[in-house]
């Protein structure tokens, strides 16, 4: 479970993150719904302890997350933005790597990799190196690194851009198992389908202020509208750079 | 595990699934100067040796005023040939190295026993026609002697009178010891190991950065310097290796081309000494190579950057080089100035002092300690992370 309270960032003039405050809970998964530049990878920056907040503050499973970050690290599997993989390392070497980081070594990392290969379906790839991957094993590659340590809380930035609809429905029926174990998920995303297709909760962002919480169905009866779309945008305010 | 230790691992089995870069380091590092050294020292020996056996063909102009003087340098394996018709432009065109010219009033001063005027016409500023204006002189002074005893043997005095002081010189140089050839090998060991850390520093920095590998890598709960230490781990052995590498083409290169009688030999011995002294100044390579790289966002960016690093630390080696200066005191403190004069003293066959092993090291892991704990810092900067 993780706590946001009251997070501030600014760079320079620009107020990122304006006062976020929400909850990640166990066995559930929240979204973090808004459009481009409202903020989202910042707070998630904030989140995993890479950017320390101006205000407020992130408590990972109790842990402060920037003055304990190496525990609450361990308590968290990140797929961020930016999803480089190792060209010259195999699957299974990218994935490993991380592992022996998150604390997990020889025939335990082993069977971890095994598993989480066949639950992404990535056994066709898992032996080869990732120089030429397709954006969708990429983003598995990506994605089983991040879970190998078996964290409680997962956190991902944006995890569908860019991926075809198998990968997306593979990811998707991983994070629904992830969450019937109990694990705390937090996705960001400025996609519809995503949030009405996996969301028990839905947090919704603009220019660095949050504009609502709830589930998707409150959400669209708070905003008077019969669908996700229309009930975003009458919660943002404006229909800018929602389409993007 | 240590953290740094897995970083350690991961990195050195990425460096050598890469090809290129592997190749880059090995070629450029390793061979490229010893083949090079190779390929100087016997130039240079086939230089001097030719210089020294080869007959010399010297115009002289007015031949016909001194006919047992030319006959002597015939026997001095200095042959004359026909004069020139404009000594002094075939000697500024580099024609011909040398032009003796004899003074028609030779002769008559020769007979009334005056100086006789001799004027060799060479250009100083060309270190090949040294060795031949030397042989020359050599012979003309030998014969001019000769002569003056002949004349003071006839007098009745005994010529040893005019020699009033004998000079002997005695080379006390240890076995093994050419320092000229011997001035570039320091240079070319530093390139060697200068080049492997900027090949590995571009990739293990510069890289991570450019393929968007350093934010999900340091969402891991690890300390972040203990990702800049193993990097460095990496980047110290990889130039070690280069430099045993070297080293070793260094010993098997001497032992395989003909040196002549230069003396040069390369001790076998000499290698784990050079070795061990110059570990310190890869880490410090290393941290600064780190340090610096951090700064590029693309391996392509961070090779130019590193290149004119490079040529910026070996700035000392050629003051060095050329200058051939003692290094004692406090300047023993300062790494490549030091490193390089002392590269030259062991393999002179010198040993090295305690304050000669303990003052270089001390000031490359300093300076290199800093410089890493510079790049450690970075590693916690967002502005460098993302
Ligand atoms: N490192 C940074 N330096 C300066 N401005 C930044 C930085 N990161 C984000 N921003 C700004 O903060 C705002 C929020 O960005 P971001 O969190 O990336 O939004 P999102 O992920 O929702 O698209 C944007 O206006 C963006 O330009
Ligand atoms: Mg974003």
């Amino acid at each position: 479970m993780i706590l946001v309270q009251k997070l501030q960032k600014h760079f320079g003039a620009v107020k990122a993150v304006d006062g976020v405050s929400f909850e990640i809970a166990d066995g559930c998964i929240t979204g973090l719904l808004g459009p481009n530049g409202s903020g989202k990878t910042t707070t998630l920056r904030m989140l995993y302890a890479l950017l320390q907040p101006d205000s407020g503050k992130v408590l990972v499973d109790g842990m402060d997350a920037w003055s304990q970050s190496l525990p609450a690290k361990a308590a968290m599997g990140v797929v961020p933005d930016a999803r480089g993989l190792y060209p010259r390392l195999t699957a299974r070497e990218n994935i490993a790597y991380f592992g022996e980081l998150q604390g997990i070594s020889g025939k335990a990392l082993a069977r971890r990799i095994d598993a989480l290969a066949q639950e992404l379906e990535m056994q066709d790839f898992l032996e080869r190196p990732c120089k030429g991957f397709s954006q969708g094993q990429r983003a598995k590659v990506a994605i089983a690194r991040a879970f190998v340590g078996n964290p409680q809380n997962l956190l991902l930035d944006e995890p569908g851009n860019g991926l075809d609809v198998m990968s997306n429905r593979a990811l998707r029926r991983y994070l629904l198992r992830q969450k019937e174990q109990g694990k705390a998920i937090l996705l960001s995303t400025h996609i519809m389908q995503e949030v009405t297709a996996l969301c028990d909760e839905v947090v919704v962002i603009a220019a660095g202020v949050i504009k609502a919480v709830g589930t998707p169905e409150a959400l669209m009866r708070q905003a008077g509208k019969d669908n996700i779309e229309d009930a975003f945008v009458a919660l943002i305010g404006s229909d800018e750079g929602i389409m993007a | 595990m240590k953290p740094w230790i897995i970083v350690f691992r991961k990195e050195l089995k990425d460096l050598f699934r890469d090809r290129r870069t592997m190749v880059n380091i090995l070629v450029l590092g390793a061979l490229l100067g010893p083949v090079l050294a190779m390929g100087l020292m016997l130039l240079a020996v086939k230089m001097i040796s030719d210089e020294a056996e080869k007959t010399i063909e010297l115009p002289v102009q007015g031949a016909e005023y001194a006919p047992v003087l030319l006959d002597y340098l015939a026997s001095s394996r200095i042959s004359v040939v026909a004069a020139l018709a404009d000594p002094q432009a075939a000697v500024r065109a580099q024609e011909v190295d040398a032009v003796l010219v004899i003074d028609p009033a030779f002769p008559r001063q020769l007979r009334d026993g005056k100086p006789a005027q001799l004027t060799l016409l060479s250009d100083h500023s060309r270190s090949k026609t040294r060795i031949v204006r030397r042989r020359i002189e050599t012979a003309i002074e030998n014969y001019s002697a000769n002569l003056g005893n002949l004349r003071l043997s006839l007098r009745g005095v005994d010529p040893s009178i005019t020699q009033v002081m004998v000079l002997h010189d005695r080379d006390l140089s240890k076995k093994g010891s050419d320092a000229q050839l011997l001035a570039f090998l320091p240079y070319l060991l530093i390139i060697g190991i200068m080049q492997a850390a900027m090949v590995v520093a571009a990739d293990l920095t510069a890289g991570e950065r450019e393929r968007q590998s350093l934010e999900p890598l340091m969402a891991n709960p690890v300390a972040p310097e203990q990702f800049m230490i193993g990097k460095l781990a990496t980047n110290v052995l990889i130039s070690l290796a280069v430099l045993s590498l070297s080293l070793l083409g260094f010993a098997a290169g001497t032992r395989m081309i003909d040196l002549g009688d230069t003396g040069i030999t390369f001790s076998l011995l000499s290698i784990p000494v050079l070795l061990l002294f110059l570990s310190p100044l890869a880490f410090f390579f290393a941290a600064l190579m780190s340090f610096v790289g951090a700064f590029a966002r693309t391996v392509k960016e961070a090779q130019t950057y590193l290149g004119l690093l490079v040529l910026a630390a070996l700035t000392p080696s050629m003051i060095q080089m050329m200058l051939q200066s003692k290094v004692q005191d406090l300047e023993l403190l300062l790494p490549i100035w030091s490193h390089n004069y002392l590269i030259n003293e062991v393999l002179r066959g010198e040993p090295l002092s305690l304050a000669q092993w303990l003052l270089p090291s001390a000031g490359a892991l300093l300076a290199g300690g800093l410089l890493a704990a510079l790049a450690g810092r970075l590693y916690r900067k967002p502005d460098f992370i993302f």
